[in-house]
């Protein structure tokens, strides 16, 4: 603490007083000075892009007009490019572009075969591959699949008549049509709907697959092991285990088939 | 805003202030014919009053030096825009505080001191008898102390504060020039006074008496 002077009284506003006298030394100028220079040498020397000086021609009064045509135009272009018709159009491209891709897979064809009740119930939807017309390019593209990957799609959608639980429920639906038709038709006409987007799903994940296997032979020759293995189960398995695999392998849902089949870069796995 | 206007009827009060805005106007009239070395002129007239205006506002000397030759240098580039309208320290002054503001709230939490010595053979350094009636080296050790403490209660004030009392207390521009200078109400200043001092006084308790 200081020594207290009876007749000196420090304020704040004294204390405040003592920051003018917070100065640099001589020395420090010639210091400041010479550095100074260099930057106004250097800002001499530099020059000013097109749009660093155009604040400067500007007129002050020129910005406000300037900034709102700007937000004009912007408005107006980007209405002109992304205005309710070309997302109408944009949207009879995305439907006319899930037809061509659901086409070459034919994976329609396995699933009317699969369910024959839904082909019943919604025949627009299962159309046969005849009257699906088919792009020049997907013909190439399938001819040019490796002989495993075709075995492995074909194999992709088994017959639903070779599964037990698919007989169970066919005789299942076929008694309750019998009792309650309306409910029956109720019932298809939403796994209908579901059923479509399951074969869209599918045919889609398909493609994948093509695309991705006509690339690696490494991947080929896992897919062909694999395609191999699918059928046979292993003989050393107990006879227990063989009948839930078989049972689980031919489930009627195509797109639950695919979503078991794990693509990677180097492996393919499956789901049970 | 009205800054050039505050400073140029501040300034306007004082005959010799008028008289020196004028010749100030004179050499900026040479730099803009491009007589680049009368900029010089201005820059060592006022480099001090520049350095100490950023310096109270930032406690940091690197800075400080740092922000004065950018004031300069953004003064130099925009000279010929300048029009006389206000005195160039005013402008200058403008362009000083606009930079120190915008380098502090960039590096807001960045506080770091770097502290200018205290010049004792200054002609107003009784104010260091006034603050202590020490000698020798224990009379270094306090005010060395104190102005550490000083610095350190300023910079925890807010730019706004730090502002009011550095224009107020340290510069000595009046109320109502601060207030036109920070956009406020004079009723704004003088509360932001009040408690800026009344956070110091809290700070600082131990060394007033």
């Amino acid at each position: 603490m200081p020594q207290s002077n009876p007749q000196s009284k420090v304020t704040i506003e004294t204390l405040l007083r003592l920051k003018r006298l917070e100065r640099p030394s001589p020395e420090f100028w010639t210091q400041f000075e010479a550095e100074l220079r260099e930057k106004q040498l250097a800002a001499l020397v530099q020059r000013r892009t097109w749009w660093q000086k155009l604040p400067h021609l500007l007129p002050r009064r020129a910005f406000l007009p300037i900034g709102a045509a700007a937000v004009l135009t912007f408005t107006l272009v980007s209405v002109r490019v992304y205005g309710p018709s070309e997302i109408v159009q944009s949207d009879a491209e995305f439907s006319a572009h899930e037809s061509r891709s659901v086409a070459p897979v034919n994976i329609s064809s396995s699933v009317a075969a699969s369910a024959p009740v839904v082909a019943e119930a919604r025949p627009e939807i299962v159309a046969t591959p005849e009257e699906i017309p088919e792009p020049a390019a997907a013909v190439r593209y399938s001819e040019q699949l490796p002989k495993q990957v075709r075995e492995l799609l074909s194999w992709s959608a088994p017959r639903v008549e070779d599964s037990p639980s698919a007989r169970s429920i066919a005789a299942n639906l076929a008694r309750l049509e019998e009792t309650e038709p309306e409910l029956v038709n109720s019932l298809l006409a939403g796994h209908g709907q579901s059923h479509e987007r399951s074969v869209q799903i599918g045919a889609a994940t398909a493609m994948e697959m093509v695309a991705v296997s006509a690339v690696g032979s490494r991947r080929n020759r896992l897919l062909a092991h694999l395609s191999e293995r699918q059928f046979s189960p292993d003989p050393s398995a107990p006879e227990v285990v063989r009948e839930r695999l078989t049972r689980r392998l031919g489930d009627t849902d195509s797109s639950s088939e695919w979503t078991r089949v794990g693509l990677k870069a180097d492996r393919v796995s499956l789901k049970f | 805003m009205n800054f050039t206007k505050v400073f140029s009827r501040t300034l306007a009060t004082s005959p010799e202030r008028q008289q020196e805005a004028d010749n100030d106007f004179d050499v900026v009239k040479r730099v803009q014919a491009g007589e680049v070395a009368a900029f010089d002129i201005l820059m060592r007239k006022y480099r001090e009053r520049l350095f100490g205006v950023v310096y109270n506002l930032t406690s940091n000397r690197e800075d400080t030096a740092d922000l004065t030759q950018d004031a300069f240098i953004k003064a130099f580039q925009a000279i010929n825009r300048f029009q006389g309208q206000s005195s160039f320290f005013t402008w200058l002054y403008k362009i000083a505080v606009n930079t120190t503001l915008s380098h502090l709230r960039k590096n807001k939490m960045r506080t770091f001191f770097s502290l200018e010595k205290i010049q004792e053979e200054d002609p107003g350094s009784k104010i260091l008898s006034e603050l202590t009636d020490k000698t020798g080296s224990g009379r270094d050790t306090y005010l060395k102390e104190l102005q550490e403490k000083l610095n350190e209660a300023m910079q925890k004030l807010s730019i706004k504060h730090r502002m009011v009392i550095t224009l107020f207390e340290i510069d000595g521009l009046s109320h109502s020039d601060i207030a036109e200078v920070m956009e406020c109400s004079e009723g704004t200043v003088r509360s932001r006074l009040h408690y800026a001092k009344q956070f110091l006084q809290g700070e600082l308790n131990k060394y007033l008496r």
